[in-house]
C-alpha cells in the first residue's frame, strides 16, 4: 500500500474494503437524506405561492 | 447574459453581486480541493473519528460546486420575482444538492459509471482514479469511522497519504497563505464564507 496504487489489483483492494465497511453505500444514503431534507422544507415555501394561482 | 435581461437596476445589481459570490466561493473552493483534506488524515485514523475529514471534504465539495449552484438558482429565483423566503429555500435546495452531486461524484469514482448495456470497461470514469491521484474524497473520509481498528485505517490512508505528501512539495506550496483553520471541519460553509469575505 506504501508503494504508488498504479496497480489496479491494490486499488481494487482498497475499494473493496470501503465497500466492507460500507462506507460508499453511507455516503449514498447521505446523499440521497440530505436532497430529500432540502427538498421537503423547499416544497414547503413553494406550496405557498402555489396555492396563490 | 446578464446584460440581455430586463429588469430592474436594483435586481440586477443583486443578480450582480450573487453571481461574484459564485465565483469567488467557487475559486476558493478549487483552491482549497488543490490542496486537498490529506493533513487531517493521520488524527483521523489515530482517534477513529471521521467528522473533522468529512467537513473539510464538505466544505470544498460545497465551495466548488455546491454554493455555486445556490447561487445560479437564486438568480432564476430573483429574476422570477421570488420572495426573500422562496429565494432562500431555492437556494438551499441546490446548495444541497450540489453537495449531494459532489459526494456521488466520489462513489462514481470508486463504482464506476458505465451507459447502460454497456461494459465496466467503457466506464465514462476511471475506477479509483481518485485513489490512485491520493485524493481523500468522501467515502474515504467517511471509512475513518466505519474502520474499527487503527490498523485498518492506516492500511487505507497510506496510499493516499504517500502520494499527496509527494505531490505537496510541488502543488501545495504557492497556497501556504489559506486559512487552513477553516478545513478544521468545526466549521460550517456559511461561516467560512464569511471568512473567506464571501457575504
Amino acid at each position: 500500500m506504501k508503494s504508488r496504487p498504479k496497480d489496479q489489483a491494490v486499488v481494487d483492494k482498497c475499494i473493496a474494503k470501503l465497500e466492507a465497511c460500507d462506507a460508499i453505500e453511507a455516503c449514498i444514503v447521505e446523499s440521497r437524506e440530505m436532497v430529500d431534507k432540502a427538498w421537503d422544507a423547499m416544497d414547503k415555501v413553494l406550496e405557498v405561492r402555489s396555492t396563490m394561482f | 447574459m446578464l446584460n440581455q435581461v430586463e429588469c430592474t437596476d436594483e435586481t440586477k445589481l443583486r443578480m450582480y453581486q450573487i453571481w461574484i459570490e459564485a465565483l469567488r466561493g467557487g475559486h476558493a473552493g478549487q483552491g482549497l480541493d488543490i490542496h486537498g483534506s490529506d493533513h487531517l488524515m493521520d488524527a483521523a485514523v489515530e482517534s477513529g473519528d471521521s467528522k473533522p475529514v468529512e467537513a473539510s471534504v464538505h466544505c470544498i465539495h460545497r465551495l466548488k460546486t455546491a454554493f455555486p449552484a445556490r447561487c445560479l438558482a437564486q438568480m432564476g429565483a430573483i429574476y422570477g420575482g421570488g420572495s426573500d423566503e422562496e429565494v432562500d429555500a431555492i437556494g438551499v435546495f441546490f446548495e444541497a444538492t450540489g453537495l449531494a452531486f459532489q459526494i456521488i461524484d466520489d462513489v462514481l469514482n470508486l463504482r464506476g459509471l458505465v451507459k447502460p448495456g454497456e461494459k465496466m470497461s467503457q466506464a465514462l470514469k476511471v475506477v479509483g482514479e481518485d485513489i490512485t491521484e491520493g485524493k481523500v474524497t468522501a467515502p474515504i473520509a467517511k471509512a475513518m469511522s466505519l474502520l474499527k481498528t487503527k490498523k485498518e485505517r492506516q492500511v487505507r490512508t497510506r496510499c493516499v497519504t504517500f502520494i499527496m505528501r509527494k505531490q505537496q512539495h510541488t502543488s501545495g506550496q504557492w497556497l501556504s497563505g489559506w486559512p487552513f483553520p477553516l478545513l478544521t471541519g468545526v466549521l460550517c460553509c456559511r461561516h467560512e464564507r464569511r471568512r473567506s469575505g464571501i457575504s
